[in-house]
């Protein structure tokens, strides 16, 4: 860890390159929140959603404030919190799928009054 | 630039495991972009937690569920539009605010100094301990209570415990 390694990269990458990548994951994400109608899938773009936040935070915690590393040992709480999610929303989409056998989110209207 | 094209794959893959499999290169692509970011042992976390436990936990699901594999059964049209709509719209807002926001480090990546795991665990054993603690806790809870909806009727137990090994090597 402690070699430290000059790239040498084409283009200096910058905060705002890092801003903007994340920013069109998470862009991404609603997007595929918002259209799919499988829940697994809907799933994952949480998690594209999670990785940009990630992304973000590391940036900002390796460019901002490299020397206290607050924002990575946020970002590790983020991924525990994540795998814990998919977790229990796994668990969730397979009790669900055992009692409406389905997985489409338009058929999954019980909590409608 | 991969891990764009792969992000647009997972949210419009036809296939529903390709699209997964998407997922786990567009994590890759994370890790890499950790690693440029100089924090080495979160693009390790990264590689074990998502694209070991939690892309293989996506597999399985898929797997139970019985999705139709192969054929394009979820192809959403009604909303197409306005999700793209909106997410054109939250685009479009963030790279103004890039724009205008003063971002007070122009230093390049390259000058970024490599923060030591040594450095980086005597800090959250120690300053953020409380944090530490709740956060198993939480997975402990998240734990129990997926095998608690997973097991409702006494059966495909061993999947839920194959994600819960998943989920418990990070504490």
């Amino acid at each position: 860890m402690v070699m430290d390694m000059q790239w040498q990269l084409g283009i200096d990458l910058k905060l705002i390159h890092f801003l903007v990548i994340s920013g069109l994951l998470f862009c991404i994400g609603v997007y595929g929140v918002l259209s799919r109608r499988h829940l697994v899938q809907i799933l994952m773009s949480v998690e594209l959603i999670l990785n940009a936040v990630l992304i973000n935070l590391i940036a900002f915690s390796s460019f901002i404030t490299p020397e206290n590393m607050t924002g990575q040992i946020f970002a590790v709480f983020v991924i525990v919190v994540a795998a814990a999610e998919v977790g229990v929303g796994l668990a969730i989409i397979l009790s669900v799928y055992r009692k409406k056998k389905s997985v489409d989110i338009d058929n999954i209207n019980i909590l409608k009054w | 630039m991969i891990l764009i094209f792969s992000a647009i794959m997972v949210v419009s893959a036809r296939n529903i495991v390709h699209s997964a499999f998407f997922l786990a290169v567009t994590l890759l692509c994370t890790a890499i972009f950790f690693i440029l970011l100089r924090a080495q042992y979160l693009a390790a976390v990264q590689i074990l937690v998502y694209i070991g436990a939690v892309v293989v936990l996506i597999l399985f699901a898929l797997m139970l569920t019985r999705t139709a594999v192969g054929q394009d059964t979820n192809i959403s049209s009604r909303q197409t539009v306005f999700a793209a709509l909106v997410s054109v719209i939250l685009f479009a807002a963030l790279s103004i605010i890039f724009n205008i926001t003063e971002l007070g480090a122009a230093a390049d990546v390259s000058e970024i100094r490599i923060i030591s795991i040594k450095d980086f665990s005597s800090v959250l054993f120690s300053k953020y301990a409380l944090p530490f603690e709740v956060a198993s806790v939480l997975l402990l809870a998240a734990l129990v209570g997926s095998v608690v909806l997973a097991v409702r009727d006494g059966q495909e137990d061993s999947e839920q415990d194959k994600g819960k090994n998943g989920d418990g090597n990070k504490a």
